[in-house]
């Protein structure tokens, strides 16, 4: 057998080939051919591929960076520690900004404009990763309502400047909006969950279109499907304002699941437990309890660019139990197939599962 | 099925490298044969799992290291007077069997961005422009003035480092010194 090493630096090539977009049919023949010359070419390979497949995780530390990292001349990637973040500092850029007005008034159209380009920042994994760049710098970045955004796939969290957290699910998009009267957060699309710092002077708004879900101190979540408002409640207490047929305004507590649509309004109450379980997304996994297959793939399909159809309504009710990664596509696909016996029929990005 | 035996491999096996890694540095005095043993390792167990998977592939993992380090052992040391600390380290320790506390997401990612931060600074450079920015290869030379040549070697070094940093992460040293070395290469190597 070859030294580890000089079978590293082969694999790398052919790795390093492959990603040059020169790849022809004659390379793809030659890379098959060496790696089925030996187990330890194989390995080699299937190592290399895996971090480097990974490596492109790390574009969710560039945001809010223009590209090429013009604004850092070290081209490390900034970060924080969570810790850090906690540390005074925040509290005085807070009140810097609050003098301030003017200026973010600019940087508000300014941060317009530039959505107008299409230049919508993708959400950095740790929000403190942000901050690195600059705690003032991005410190009143907060206040302009630029739009922070994921990509499908990706669940990112971030903390704002006054102690809340937000953490945002697969494919979807918050605009920031922190002043002297209240926080506020649109929720324009997708699904996000918020660990709020208490703050009784400044209430805690999030609306999802027409629906205002105020808080002061708690935790939940809030999801958005078009028109559809779903708010989950793990911590505290809620109020919901716009909810249809209730002229007033919802109160929430711990455990509540409100469904709530443009004509109706559909309370669960469950064991905090419980609707843990239905935000497990915050790690990246989801969790099925005896949920029909049909809306188990519907979650699944929101984290990848592949989607799963059910062919059939006898394999659509297909009761399906267990936690999953969400980014496990392949994983989820086989084990339905293993496991329940389904046919799964790929055509480009659509798999169609039938019996 | 060599597909899945490949994520299997992925999922089961190599996040074990960091534990696996250490175990050998502390098993196997010559660490510049670390990685020929840890090939070898992986070769007999992805030759086994190809006939039947491990009902627990990790300490499948740590037993066929154990056997290895053994058998070399005895093929080295043929003199037969050794101190019985040596012996003592062959064995595979309850730390190594015990369950690997899983990285999140964002843990990895995390990790990942470190490795990132310890490599050459050219090579992080062009890795950032390639991974990061997304830019094919040719651009990536264009805008740093470089040849593709040059690029590809970066890239080659790069993916070699962050997967061995992120991988074996317990190796951060070995990582550490690579990365001076092949700072210098490529200072003379370029251009």
């Amino acid at each position: 057998m070859d030294s580890a090493k000089q079978i590293e630096h082969r694999a790398a090539a052919w790795l390093t080939r492959r990603d040059s977009g020169e790849w022809t049919e004659t390379d793809e023949a030659g890379l098959r051919a060496w790696l089925e010359e030996a187990t330890a070419h194989r390995i080699a390979y299937l190592r290399l591929e895996m971090v480097w497949s990974q490596s492109q995780r790390l574009k969710a530390y560039a945001a809010g960076l223009p590209p090429g990292s013009g604004e850092r001349s070290d081209w490390t990637i900034p970060f924080f520690d969570s810790r850090q973040l906690m540390a005074g500092g925040d509290r005085e850029v807070l009140s810097a900004d609050a003098k301030d007005r003017t200026p973010d008034v600019v940087e508000q159209e300014k941060g317009t404009t530039r959505v107008g380009r299409g230049r919508v920042r993708v959400l950095a994994v740790a929000a403190s990763v942000l901050l690195a760049a600059g705690v003032s710098y991005f410190g009143y970045r907060w206040y302009t309502g630029d739009p922070y955004a994921t990509q499908v796939g990706v669940v990112a969290s971030m903390s704002l400047q006054d102690g809340s957290n937000i953490t945002l699910n697969t494919a979807s998009k918050v605009r920031v909006d922190l002043n002297s009267r209240e926080r506020h957060i649109e929720l324009a699309q997708g699904e996000a969950f918020f660990a709020v710092a208490k703050d009784a002077t400044r209430p805690f708004v999030v609306t999802a279109g027409t629906k205002r879900i105020v808080a002061v101190g708690t935790q939940f979540s809030v999801r958005r499907r078009e028109d559809d408002v779903r708010v989950v409640v793990t911590e505290g207490k809620v109020r919901v304002d716009g909810v249809p047929g209730k002229p007033g305004e919802v109160l929430l507590a711990a455990g509540a699941i409100a469904n709530i649509r443009e004509d109706s309004v559909l309370l669960q109450k469950r064991a905090i437990a419980q609707t843990e379980e239905v935000l497990s997304w915050r790690t990246g996994y989801l969790s099925f309890r005896d949920t029909p297959l049909d809306q188990a793939i519907q979650e699944f399909n929101q984290y990848n660019r592949q989607k799963m159809v059910a062919g059939d309504s006898a394999v659509a009710s297909i009761p399906l139990t267990g936690k999953f990664k969400a980014t496990n596509y392949d994983a989820f696909v086989r084990l339905l197939e293993d496991g329940y016996g389904i046919r799964a029929q790929r055509e480009g990005e659509r798999i169609t599962l039938s019996r | 099925m060599t597909d899945s035996l490949d994520d299997w491999f992925r999922r089961e096996i190599l996040v074990y490298e960091a534990s696996l890694t250490r175990y050998l540095h502390r098993a196997w005095r010559h660490s510049q044969d670390v990685a020929d043993l840890r090939q070898e390792i992986y070769v007999k167990v992805y030759e086994a799992a190809a006939t039947a998977r491990p009902q627990s592939p990790k300490s499948f993992l740590f037993t066929t290291a154990q056997h290895l380090v053994i058998s070399r052992f005895r093929r080295t040391r043929v003199v037969s007077i050794e101190s019985v600390g040596d012996f003592d380290d062959l064995s595979v320790s309850q730390e190594e069997l015990s369950p690997e506390r899983r990285l999140d997401a964002r843990q990895q990612l995390r990790r990942l961005a470190e490795v990132m931060n310890r490599l050459p600074p050219k090579c992080r450079q062009v890795i950032w422009l390639r991974r990061i920015d997304e830019l094919p290869q040719k651009e990536v030379a264009e805008r740093l003035g470089i040849s593709v040549r040059t690029v590809e070697s970066h890239i080659l070094k790069g993916m070699r480092l962050l997967t061995e940093g992120f991988l074996g992460q317990g190796t951060a040293a070995a990582l550490d010194d690579e990365t001076h070395k092949s700072d210098k290469e490529n200072e003379h190597g370029q251009r």
